[in-house]
């Protein structure tokens, strides 16, 4: 029969202090690295933003890309090839604009007053309405006088109140003008809600006759006024992008392969489910482990479990990767995987306690590590080959996924080998619990 | 001895058929054209789709969605049902897009998924989503009139599909549609055929500027799916704004079991209604939500009041419910925001299925070479139980209706990682007993008795994995989760009863001295 390993008698306790020492500068090396980059690559599903995988039809540098970016104002977009040369990954913090209400406001009802008094003014009223307009919250309404001008270059009228609903009542006093008899004028009101739609406007047309001015009668349009047919638009970071792209390099037709967008709501309810599911999960474990085994043995695996989560996230910091949800799922993978193997060697280590009473429990420990050990590396090794193809050839959707897989393996083979039983065999050292013989 | 082993492998077999069967659907949808599939009935299409092995949209293509009812403008009173309210709404505009399948759900109070698989016209599908309702009354044209226009229009279409010349009378238009009760119906297939007609601009000029053609909500008649057609007024007669309260209740003047809506306008409106009510006695008037007609009840007298009752004649309570919440949200519109969106296209989809499914056929083929070098027949024994693993996980994804994602394919993968090592764990046991001396009767026994406890023991953490993943996670995390419990449970079932039963079969029968291993 074929075998990798024939009865081997590896001293791993002896070399448990500079399996420590090995473990204790990854975890080190992974500290300083976070602390360089300031903390988790986070993807945008723990910070919130919209990341877009476009595939153009020719290749494209990264470089030309970038300044077509930053030129549309998308300055802080990060850019990155995926996979092949026509295909790229944008991320932005920037949220969809998800815009539904496109028509601005209209004015219902609009009249004029003349207060008397030494000087005299006029006072403008007008009730202005987004209910049927996509009932956006009115943000500012503004008058001119004869002549329309630019919007938002008018006269500002004050709510009666404040600026907080789709419809509201303003007001706007200003001295009478020098007008000469005979003559016409026009009132021009119109007004904007928060989207920055401003609606048509409405006009008042004041007569000036010989003596006095002619009041006209309110003006209010029809309340049930038609709703806006005009189709509201549409503008979401990625369209706008991909359509952007495209006006600079028109002979190059743009396709968008993915596009995810996570608000910060849910951003920051997913940091909490992640966490939680990977306490949850270690809690769990720690119970199964000391039910089936010792409560040491339970303590040794967590501990085991730290140090696998602690390097993996380490080496994914030096390596740049992002931290995204099918990391978290990776990670909680890694921690049901390296607890496979604890438990492996932990099984033939409660059942060598029955049949060699008399053997030194460090020695004990090396016999059960050695007799599993071409198991530990088969498994290891089969598990590695085929995420290592997953890897290589499955696409780089799921390239980083497979990477914190491939990472975990190896850190979590080693961990059950070297972490756990020394760990189990320090407590004992420090605090026996079996008869010496 | 024997007995058991016969009954082993009777069961054995009734599994591993029972699988092939429930894959064999899959297998067979998979090789069906476009074509094929549109020419099943939907009944049949539908019963062999549930039971196909389902894909994720990140494997398929498609959006998923989560929106949030904006709330903050309500009353708490308002606030009662606006979730419900705008998932009505949205349902409403997505029956009409045509996609097969979609999904639209509650999640929390004020929280709406809708995942729309396939391919998706993504603006389109926002739009419809994010739009804010519009709910209207529109006055409907007697039959008569509506009757008249068809006429005319399927005249001319007969005069220009066919030309002049043409002794055989056709009706392009009116033979697609029924007359019954006072309805213009339409079958379902036809709906587009008849929709292709009106909107052509020939045929447009024809219908005069201030009426329109609508459709009303599908209708179950006689059996069948029908759509009803009115000829309304294109202007509303009033908004959604002017409705107060709608309520669905039992009970109508002629039967007392009937189904009712009751409504009421708000007391601005309420003149504004008497006057039309009382202007259109005897005729009818649509209640139209974002251009579908929702109900078109008769006016039966004028009403001062403000106060309406909907009768819906022979319909059900939960439809006269729909038709109360689409009034309310006619009325206290709630807009709604995506605050998570991840939409994958086909081809990445596509991309992603053909490369994951060549990973994992590549790496289990460099594992099956090394297990036959390795452990010689009995690797070969292992081989076979992992592939009738992966034929399991297949056929109890399909069986039980999960969703395969693509970290379900890394699952996969993993859990060929696990089958190997259940076996490994098994055969170096055996190894080690056959080292003992052992004959290799007592090696195989004892090999699986002592690898079973440590097998049980490393698989149930794992399981315990999977399952905090599938109640946590969402979308392609759960479907990661759950093909790595399925894979668990099922190289349970390969592992420790398949193998062993081929060993004790060659062990028994064959009476094997040496073994392979």
């Amino acid at each position: 029969m074929l075998q990798i390993l024939k009865g081997t008698h590896f001293n791993f306790i002896k070399a448990r202090k500079k399996a420590f020492i090995l473990s204790l500068i990854l975890i080190g090396i992974g500290i300083v690295s976070l602390i360089i980059r300031g903390g988790l690559n986070y993807g945008i599903d723990f910070t919130g933003g919209t990341l877009i995988q476009l595939h153009f039809d020719k290749p494209i540098s990264t470089e030309k890309i970038r300044n077509a970016l930053s030129e549309i104002g998308y300055t802080k977009a990060q850019i990155q090839k995926f996979g092949t040369a026509n295909d790229f990954l944008i991320k932005t913090i920037a949220l969809e604009s998800f815009i539904t209400d496109t028509a601005g406001p209209y004015i219902i009802k609009a009249h004029i007053e003349i207060e008397g008094g030494a000087t005299k003014s006029i006072i403008i009223k007008a009730t202005a309405s987004d209910r049927t307009r996509g009932n956006g919250v009115i943000g500012a309404v503004e008058f001119f006088v004869d002549s329309l001008g630019e919007k938002g270059k008018g006269i500002e009228m004050s709510s009666v109140d404040i600026f907080d609903s789709p419809e509201e009542e303003v007001v706007a006093t200003i001295p009478l003008p020098d007008w000469e008899s005979n003559t016409t004028h026009i009132i021009y009101i119109r007004a904007m809600d928060t989207n920055g739609n401003w609606g048509e406007e409405k006009k008042i047309v004041l007569q000036i006759s010989r003596d006095a001015l002619i009041m006209p009668e309110e003006t209010s349009s029809e309340e049930d006024i038609k709703a806006v047919s005009e189709k509201p638009k549409l503008e979401t970071t990625g369209f706008m992008i991909k359509s952007k792209l495209e006006e600079f390099f028109p002979d190059n037709p743009i396709r968008v392969d993915r596009e995810e967008m996570v608000g910060p709501a849910v951003s920051r309810n997913l940091q909490w489910k992640a966490l939680w599911v990977v306490l949850i999960g270690m809690v769990a474990i720690l119970i199964y482990v000391s039910f089936r085994f010792t409560f040491r043995f339970g303590v040794g695996a967590v501990i085991a479990l730290f140090h696998d989560i602690f390097i993996t996230i380490g080496i994914l910091s030096i390596m740049g990767k992002e931290f995204t949800i099918p990391i978290v799922a990776a990670i909680l993978t890694i921690v049901g995987y390296s607890i496979n193997d604890t438990i492996v060697i932990s099984d033939r280590i409660r059942e060598n306690l029955k049949l060699l009473r008399k053997e030194d429990f460090g020695e004990l420990i090396n016999i059960s590590i050695n007799q599993t050990l071409s198991r530990t590396i088969i498994t290891s090794l089969t598990t590695f080959i085929a995420l290592f193809v997953l890897f290589l050839f499955g696409g780089k959707v799921i390239h980083d996924f497979s990477f914190a897989l491939l990472v975990g393996i190896v850190i979590g083979t080693y961990s059950s080998v070297f972490v756990v039983a020394p760990i189990v065999y320090q407590w004992e050292l420090k605090s026996p619990t079996r008869k010496r013989k | 001895m024997k007995k058991t082993l016969r009954w082993k492998f009777i069961f054995f077999l009734i599994v591993f058929l029972a699988a092939l069967w429930q894959l064999s659907y899959t297998f067979r949808y998979s090789r069906m054209t476009k074509e094929e599939l549109a020419n099943l009935e939907p009944q049949q299409r539908k019963s062999l789709e549930d039971k196909t092995i389902h894909l994720g949209l990140d494997l398929k293509g498609g959006m998923h969605l989560i929106l949030e009812v904006d709330k903050t403008k309500l009353t708490d009173e308002e606030k009662k049902g606006a979730t419900d309210r705008a998932l009505e709404i949205i349902r409403n505009r997505i029956d009409q897009f045509g996609v097969s399948e979609p999904t639209i759900e509650k999640q929390g109070t004020d929280r709406i998924l809708i995942q729309l698989p396939g391919v998706v016209d993504r603006k389109r599908a926002k739009e419809l989503i994010g739009k804010t309702a519009l709910l209207e009354f529109r006055l409907v044209e007697d039959a008569e009139a509506e009757q008249n226009l068809l006429t005319k229009i399927d005249e001319y279409l007969g005069k220009t599909e066919y030309g002049d010349s043409s002794i055989l009378e056709s009706n392009p238009l009116l033979s697609n549609i029924e007359f019954i009760r006072g309805d213009f119906l339409v079958l379902s297939e036809f709906k587009k055929t008849v929709d292709d007609y009106l909107k052509r601009d020939d045929v447009k000029k024809m219908i005069p500027r201030d009426r329109t053609f609508l459709w009303e909500k599908a209708k179950e008649i006689e059996g069948r799916k029908m759509f009803p057609l009115f000829l309304i007024h294109s202007e509303p007669v009033l908004t959604g704004a002017a409705i107060l309260t709608a309520d669905a209740g039992i009970g109508t003047p002629n039967n007392p079991m009937g189904v009712k809506v009751d409504l009421t306008m708000t007391r601005k409106a309420r003149a504004k209604w008497s006057a039309i009510t009382g202007a259109n006695v005897g005729k009818r008037i649509a209640i139209v939500l974002d251009e579908i007609i929702q109900s078109a009840p008769v006016v039966r007298e004028r009403i001062p009041s403000g106060r309406s009752e909907i009768t819906l004649g022979d319909a059900s309570m939960d439809e006269a419910k729909d038709l109360s919440v689409v009034l309310k949200a006619g009325a206290l519109p709630a807009p709604v925001r995506v605050i998570e969106e991840r939409s994958v296209g086909p081809s990445l989809g596509t991309d992603s299925i053909r490369k994951g499914v060549r990973s994992i056929l590549l790496g289990g083929a460099i594992i099956i070479i090394f297990m036959l070098i390795y452990y010689g027949l009995s690797g070969f024994v292992a081989n076979f139980a992992l592939c009738l693993n992966l034929l399991f996980i297949l056929a109890v994804l399909s069986a039980f209706r999960f969703t395969l994602t693509l970290p379900g394919l890394a699952g996969i993968v993993l859990t060929i990682g696990a089958a190997i090592d259940a076996n490994v764990l098994i055969f170096e046991r055996i190894r080690e007993e056959l080292r003992t001396g052992k004959t290799v009767g007592s090696a195989i026994d004892t090999g699986y008795k002592k690898a079973f406890v440590t097998i049980l023991d490393a698989n149930l953490t794992t399981f315990i994995t999977a399952a905090i993943l599938y109640f946590f996670g969402t979308g392609p995390i759960k479907g990661f989760a759950v093909t790595l419990g399925i894979g668990i449970l099922a190289n349970f079932f390969t592992a420790i009863f398949v193998t062993r039963m081929i060993f004790d079969f060659a062990v028994t029968f064959l009476r094997i001295k040496r073994i392979s291993i």
